[in-house]
């Protein structure tokens, strides 16, 4: 299962597909205070990445591969206060 | 070859001639908007569509061609002769290509060069006449469109080309010293600026994934194009990233990843010196003053070894959290390359006095200068092309930055900025006398707000003529305005309100609609759909054997009446079948013709003739294969009009005509024939001349010299062998002529005619079947078995008495309506021993047919009904016998054998 919804808490694993967007999306729009976890995650499509942006989550674990951690962290980092 | 290939292949073909037509077309109405905007649409399409594959050299050259026809569409450059003769040539380039890929041909070496020589000289057109106007209305349109897009909040234009201090300090130092050192191995850096389209997700693109593989990735970021909406707003399949890259690859292998998406992504070189900026904490302390006058004095003695060692030790007391510290970090990493960059050197010393960045852009283009500055002095036509573009290019990029609306709060740095560069160029071109002047002039332009009086120094200085030379034919001025180009068609994109992106979707929708009336057919579906057809005729033609079979043999005459109402039913609707089909197999003529007006244009410009072509009735139609088969004969018919036929305007005027000959190609249907006649107003064909060449060439005895009539000598040039022309010319008179012509004519059971007359022109006059494929044959029968005679051939049935024949030499005659008419016996020829069988009056049954212009008897048996039969090509070892024209499926299932008569006789 590339994506898990846990109370208040999404485990992104492996690689993730532009069909998770909007069920996250609307999973998201019900749910406050989220946080992700991504430390299995291998790929997460871009469609996905704006959804996790604009809904201001909060990342509890980045990917284990450097690079797209990076990239991520680019543009989600902020929201981890 | 898959599908998709297959169909853009044709459509390319099909692109390409329309391209070619339009051009035609534009030549004869110059100023014709809708034209104009029909051939864009053309060129962009084929464009589009070349995209989808891996076919760099055709898109480049398609890409050129877009953007000139674009040009012209917005009235920046007119239509010239010069345009339509290389937008034509860059189009037979992309023939050549479609060709090269259809053969799974791989492509030479050279058609890359050719690509890029080819979209030069396209381009070339474009810049001479954007420099012609000095208002350059195109840069100004792309700066407005700039402007409208930071309203947005999308990023301006600029930054999409270089990026500023800002984007490369969120740049880890770590990775700009990674990057730096691999620079000085491998030696190139990119700043890649990657804006997707906002419906990319939809064509299955995953930007992030792409991004990732880039080659060479050092560091990326992404960032959302505007600030996010409420999450109820956001639409998750609307991309709304954009990615910044540094990248350590070469330019063509990042242009090869991102070959799909040119047009989103801008790739732009970055000089490594503008990775060196120092950050941290900016405290100083006296002893860097020490240190930056102990190094100015290291540095001008080069000292590395000493430099590096102040360096150390100055680094080893400092925090490392300081800016300075990370200055003489970047000072060691200078100092560690291979060859030392002294001015860098200096600056960055310098610049710890400061505590200012050093102005990197300016030391490097004062570096270029140093550099270009003994190659120049050597000999000043030996500088590198290369670089000799390079410079121009510089120039042009000045040029452009001046023409930009001076309302942007950053004019004073740009005008600095420009100033500078413009100082190097003088440097660089040992000018340096001028560089007072300039300065004066740029500090006037600040003090006045207005970056024309700058404009205009530079035209002085660097007038456009010198700058135009290289860059039409150096890959590196190519090069750099790709990019400039995709970058600003990125801001396109982003506009949607922008005109030319509305226009371009009107130009869909058309297609869409267009291609909904018209489906594209194989042809072998066609052939297959006539088999059946075919065979279903067959079937049909069996039903009255049976109902004569219900009533002879079964003595039920209701059924048979039933059978026979039911027949004439199914007749109908299997004939209405059969014209259908004929009538998806019907192309029009224009299929051939269209490719005379470029024929003529072109062979008449070589001649150096003046030719007005004229066509007429390009909408008659006729069978496929027939009009396949016409195509070469009448080029080389038209040929020959053109170069033997039409004179030269000179003497053309001496005798009397308009300087300008005329060319008529007209087609009209005439009962089931289709007639086509070619007529010049030409000199016409000497009938003397010909004999004369004829008895040379000893086509012909003396006696028919005097004997033949002037139509009769005219008719020699079918000869095979024939020419007149005394040189062989570049178009025709190889010998290898009208027989050709004829014979290809005849094949399709079409026929061929020609009147002249001296002084005045020649006419050549084709008559074709409509139709190849349903045969009208007579049936006769001959030793008890049925054949079939194509009706075309038959001239009459008679019935001639015994007594009427008469032997003459060895071969039977008759006189018939008053002529002489040689007689033979079909059983004879066809090797069946058997008399001809006479009827009760004594009678012999003569099926009169016409061969070549001779009438002949032949004896047969009887004659029986003429039918309708599709008629099959015998195959296989039966293929070779002439004497049959090939066989057909009678209703009763038995083969009927047809005749060819001409090849019998």
């Amino acid at each position: 299962m590339a994506v898990e919804f846990g109370i208040r808490q999404i485990v992104l694993s492996g690689v993730v597909g532009v069909e998770e967007a909007e069920t996250m999306l609307s999973w998201l729009q019900q749910t406050e205070h989220v946080k992700v976890d991504m430390s299995g995650l291998e790929h997460l499509h871009s469609a996905n990445i704006q959804v996790l942006a604009a809904a201001k989550v909060h990342i509890s674990a980045w990917p284990q591969e450097t690079q797209l951690s990076k990239f991520l962290q680019s543009i989600l980092a902020g929201n981890c206060q | 070859m898959n599908e998709l290939l297959e169909q853009f292949l044709y459509e390319a073909r099909e692109a390409l001639e329309s391209i070619g037509r339009s051009l035609m077309a534009l030549e004869q109405s110059p100023g014709d908007a809708e034209l104009i905007a029909d051939l864009f649409r053309l060129v962009h399409t084929l464009k589009g569509n070349s995209g989808l594959f891996d076919f760099p050299e055709m898109t480049r050259v398609l890409h050129a061609g877009e953007d000139l026809m674009d040009a012209v569409r917005q009235g920046r450059v007119a239509y010239t002769v010069t345009l339509a003769d290389r937008l034509l040539d860059a189009m037979d380039f992309v023939g050549l290509l479609c060709d090269a890929v259809e053969n799974n041909k791989p492509n030479a070496a050279s058609v890359a060069n050719d690509a890029v020589k080819l979209s030069a000289l396209l381009r070339g057109l474009i810049k001479h006449s954007h420099t012609q106007e000095m208002d350059a209305p195109a840069w100004v349109e792309v700066t407005a469109h700039a402007s409208d897009s930071v309203a947005q909040g999308v990023p301006e234009a600029i930054d999409v080309v270089l990026p500023t201090q800002q984007h490369l300090t969120r740049v880890p130092e770590i990775t700009r010293i990674l990057a730096f050192q691999q620079a000085q191995s491998s030696g190139d850096l990119h700043w890649i600026h990657y804006t997707p389209a906002e419906e990319c997700f939809f064509n299955g693109e995953d930007p992030m994934h792409q991004v990732r593989q880039t080659p060479g990735l050092l560091w990326g970021e992404m960032t959302p194009r505007k600030p996010w909406p409420v999450l109820g707003e956001l639409d998750a399949y609307s991309c709304q990233l954009d990615f910044k890259m540094l990248v350590a690859a070469d330019h063509a292998a990042l242009v090869e990843h991102y070959r799909y998406v040119p047009d989103q992504v801008s790739i732009c070189p970055i000089p490594v010196l503008l990775l060196i900026i120092p950050q941290g904490d900016p405290h100083g302390s006296p002893v860097y003053e020490d240190f930056v006058i102990d190094g100015l004095d290291f540095a001008d003695a080069r000292d590395v070894p000493g430099l590096v060692r102040a360096v150390r030790a100055l680094l080893s007391l400092s925090n490392y959290s300081l800016w300075m510290s990370s200055a003489l970090r970047w000072l060691l990493l200078l100092l560690d390359a291979k060859l030392a960059d002294w001015n860098a050197i200096r600056a960055l010393i310098l610049s710890l006095r400061s505590m200012e960045q050093p102005d990197w852009l300016s030391i490097l283009s004062q570096a270029e200068t140093l550099r270009q500055a003994p190659a120049v002095q050597k000999t000043e036509e030996l500088v590198n092309p290369y670089e000799q573009s390079a410079f121009d290019q510089l120039i042009e990029v000045q040029r452009e930055v001046l023409s930009m609306p001076d309302d942007a709060q950053w004019l004073v740095g740009r005008i600095k900025a420009v100033a500078a560069s413009l100082g190097a160029c003088l440097r660089a071109r040992m000018r340096e006398d001028e560089i007072p002047g300039l300065m004066a002039t740029a500090k006037a332009a600040i003090e006045e707000k207005s970056s024309a009086r700058l404009a205009q120094w530079l035209e002085t200085a660097f007038p456009i003529e010198i700058l135009q030379t290289t860059a039409n034919e150096s890959p590196v001025a190519e090069n750099l305005h790709t990019d400039n180009t995709s970058s600003f068609e990125a801001v396109d994109v982003i506009d949607a309100e922008a005109p030319d992106e509305t226009d371009l979707r009107i130009g869909r929708r058309n297609d869409e609609s267009m291609r909904t009336k018209s489906l594209k057919v194989d042809q072998t579906k066609i052939d297959w759909l006539m088999d059946l057809i075919g065979e279903m005729t067959v079937a049909k033609n069996a039903i009255p054997y049976l109902a004569n079979r219900a009533e002879m043999q079964f003595g039920v005459r209701e059924l048979s009446r039933e059978i026979k109402m039911h027949y004439a039913v199914i007749n109908r609707i299997s004939e209405e079948m059969q014209d259908a089909i004929m009538q998806v197999r019907m192309m029009p003529v224009s299929f051939v013709f269209q490719r005379f007006p470029r024929l003529v244009r072109d062979l008449s410009r070589r001649l150096g003739k003046q030719v007005n072509l004229i066509l007429e009735g390009e909408d008659t139609a006729a069978d496929k294969n027939i009009i396949e088969s016409i195509g070469d004969p009448l080029v080389h018919m038209v040929r020959n009009s053109l170069d033997h036929g039409l004179e030269m305007p000179v003497v053309r005027r001496a005798a009397g005509k308009p300087e300008m000959g005329t060319l008529r190609i007209s087609a009209r249907q005439d009962a089931d024939r289709v007639v086509i006649e070619i007529s010049d107003d030409g000199k016409g064909i000497d009938p003397v001349f010909i004999k004369r060449k004829a008895y040379e060439k000893g086509l012909i005895d003396e006696l028919t010299v005097d004997q033949i009539s002037d139509q009769d000598a005219i008719n020699l040039i079918f000869l095979p062998g024939f020419s007149t022309a005394e040189n062989i010319s570049e178009l025709s008179g190889r010998g290898v002529g009208l027989d050709v012509v004829r014979t290809a004519i005849e094949r399709v059971n079409g026929s061929i005619s020609l009147e002249s007359k001296v002084g005045v022109g020649t006419r050549i006059r084709l008559s074709l079947p409509l139709s190849i494929a349903v045969t009208n044959v007579m049936t006769i029968v001959a030793g008890g078995q049925k054949f079939g005679v194509p009706i075309d051939t038959v001239v009459e049935t008679v019935r001639i008495a015994q007594k009427s024949l008469r032997v003459i030499k060895q071969g039977l005659v008759t006189v018939w309506r008053g002529h002489v008419v040689p007689i033979k016996s079909l059983n004879q020829m066809l090797g069946i021993a058997m008399p001809p069988r006479l009827n009760q009056h004594q009678e012999n049954a003569v099926l009169l047919v016409r061969v070549g212009e001779e009438v002949l008897g032949l004896l047969v048996d009887d004659f029986l009904e003429t039918t309708d039969i599709i008629l099959k090509p015998l195959e296989g070892v039966l293929g070779n016998l002439g004497a049959y024209a090939g066989s057909a499926l009678m209703g009763d299932g038995s083969v009927l054998m047809v005749i060819n008569v001409k090849e019998m006789v």
